[in-house]
């Protein structure tokens, strides 16, 4: 008998946790479909961009729910006793939670930006007497959009999303309860760390001394190398300290593999779990 | 064959559970598993069943390491908990998503037991009773036909009727190739089913014998007086009126009181297990 991986049980596996949860995935995909209409709506007239991030976000924890209602029941006895003692194998199980986090994840959520963006809001804002607005308005402004948006965009959205969802995984297979809290806490102290680091990096190459402890940027891949954002004397000044091409493509490969054995640990710990 | 070598367990080191635990148990038996509350009987099955994992010491099931989870250990087992908790489906869907992962399995069988439990095939599991819950998933368990299975406090939540069919279902599922363990403080529900006994207590096992072994060596009476006095190892009162336990001289069989010669046990282990091994 295989006991690492077998493509029929985890065919099933998939299957399972399709009929398990197919109404809180559902759910998810509506709140998804939700948010994304109505930041759309209420930014689509701007020509700034900066929602984009809230996408990214939205994309991030989008992610992280579908993922992980797998492994997100250790607190009752019952469900996750059932579920380790199913005959799959940890990396089936694992694989099966990528399945529905990631694999068909990803394009799932770019069809629905796309339907929702650019299809569905200019059908609920066209009808609004007054606005300027034209279907082909926003068909020209998702073609602007996708054409905006440099390649390392979309290595920074993949990068986040690992990273977010490997440490979520995590958190949801080591704790027992208040899981949500301590991925939270986790995210906010990587954070001020990270924003910590940043601005020592700003203090020594620039001669900034000034700002607070949020202000400095928070791109690290943003292309072409990583940048920082902030006030100087009520200005706002933004800098990049470009990488050349080899750094650049080997500081996104040090994350990737970083990433990915966040989620080997992610795999060991589901492998290890006690009850 | 089960077997545990110096099985060694603790959630905290102030509190061992387990210390040096000796046990093996054969195929083609159902073992009562006793113990006081807080006793170890749950965390004895999660050690077994590789939910846990012992500090020092082997467990071992025909050859395999519980801990590793391999998929030939996971198919040959199944374990009902005491608190059950089933997703928001049938159970004949939740027979359908879960049956194929176990070769086994007895569609009809599961069918059958649903029956005798009164369990509507149909019924959502989210407004099921604690009871019907319990009952769909030892219907699961028992149409799985893996050769150990694990029942934690299995009449919990039960109705009289139900008792009674879960009684009888044990006993029409059981074969010679299986190992059955009944986790449980409720005794007297279960005595029937018993054909063995294992008495958790003071970190350790402190009876593991069969009832044949145990009845022809000690006799159960509930009046004292027609035990004679050199005979008697343990007495005690009882809502029932007075318990003895007394020395089976003549080696013929009678019946096991599995209260009196637990709470016997408890008392007085060394007396009890030298009285029944020796």
């Amino acid at each position: 008998m295989n006991d690492t991986l077998n493509m029929n049980r985890l065919w099933l596996l998939i299957k399972r946790q399709w009929k398990e949860n197919n109404k809180g995935y559902l759910l998810i995909w509506g709140a998804l479909s939700l948010f994304i209409l109505g930041l759309s709506a209420l930014t689509f007239s701007s020509e700034q961009d900066v929602e984009m991030i809230l996408y990214v976000l939205l994309f991030c924890f989008g992610g992280c729910a579908m993922t992980t209602s797998l492994f997100s029941r250790w607190s009752d006895f019952g469900r996750s006793s059932f579920f380790i003692l199913l005959p799959a194998s940890s990396a089936e199980k694992f694989l099966c939670g990528l399945f529905y986090g990631f694999i068909l994840y990803i394009p799932a959520y770019l069809l629905n930006f796309v339907i929702v963006r650019y299809f569905l809001t200019p059908l609920l804002l066209l009808p609004f007497p007054g606005n300027s607005l034209s279907f082909s308005s926003f068909i020209d402004k998702g073609i602007r959009d996708f054409n905006f948006y440099p390649f390392h965009f979309y290595v920074f959205t993949a990068l986040s999303l690992f990273y977010i969802q490997s440490v979520y995984m995590i958190i949801m297979i080591q704790f027992r309860k208040r899981q949500i809290l301590i991925f939270v806490m986790i995210l906010l102290a990587v954070l001020l760390v990270h924003n910590f680091g940043m601005r020592m990096l700003m203090m020594h190459l620039t001669n900034f001394s000034e700002g607070g402890l949020l202000t400095p940027g928070i791109f690290i891949f943003y292309d072409p190398g990583f940048g920082y954002y902030a006030t100087h004397a009520n200005t706002p000044v933004s800098e990049y300290f470009a990488f050349i091409k080899l750094i650049r493509h080997l500081n996104s490969l040090t994350w990737f593999v970083v990433f990915f054995m966040l989620y080997l640990t992610a795999w060991s710990k589901l492998k290890e779990r006690e009850l | 064959m089960l077997t545990i070598q110096n099985l060694t367990f603790w959630y905290s080191k102030q509190n061992t559970i387990f210390e040096n635990l000796e046990l093996q148990l054969e195929a083609g038996h159902i073992y009562g598993l006793l113990g006081k509350n807080g006793a170890g009987k749950t965390t004895l099955l999660k050690l077994i069943c590789g939910l846990s994992f012992p500090k020092s010491g082997i467990v071992d099931i025909d050859g395999h390491i519980p801990g590793k989870r391999g998929m030939e250990f996971l198919s040959a087992i199944f374990l009902v908990p005491e608190e059950i908790s089933l997703p928001s489906l049938s159970p004949r869907t939740f027979a359908e998503i879960n049956s194929d992962f176990y070769p086994a399995f007895d569609p009809a069988k599961f069918r059958e037991c649903l029956q005798k439990f009164d369990v509507d095939r149909e019924m959502n599991c989210s407004i099921m009773s604690r009871g019907q819950k319990n009952k769909t998933m030892i219907a699961f368990a028992l149409a799985c036909n893996t050769n150990y299975l694990f029942l934690d406090e299995p009449t919990n939540g039960l109705d009289i009727p139900s008792k009674a069919a879960l009684r009888s279902m044990i006993a029409s599922s059981f074969t010679e190739e299986k190992t059955i363990i009944l986790s449980t403080h409720m005794v007297r529900e279960l005595e029937s089913l018993i054909d063995s006994v294992v008495i958790l207590d003071n970190h350790s096992i402190i009876l593991n014998n069969t009832l044949d072994e145990i009845s022809q060596k000690l006799r159960f009476t509930r009046s004292p007086i027609s035990v004679a006095p050199t005979e008697l190892i343990y007495s005690a009162k009882s809502e029932l009126g007075p318990v003895s336990v007394s020395k089976n001289s003549s080696g013929i069989p009678g019946n096991v009181d599995l209260e009196a010669l637990f709470n016997a046990c408890t008392s007085i282990p060394e007396i009890i297990s030298s009285c029944i091994n020796h």
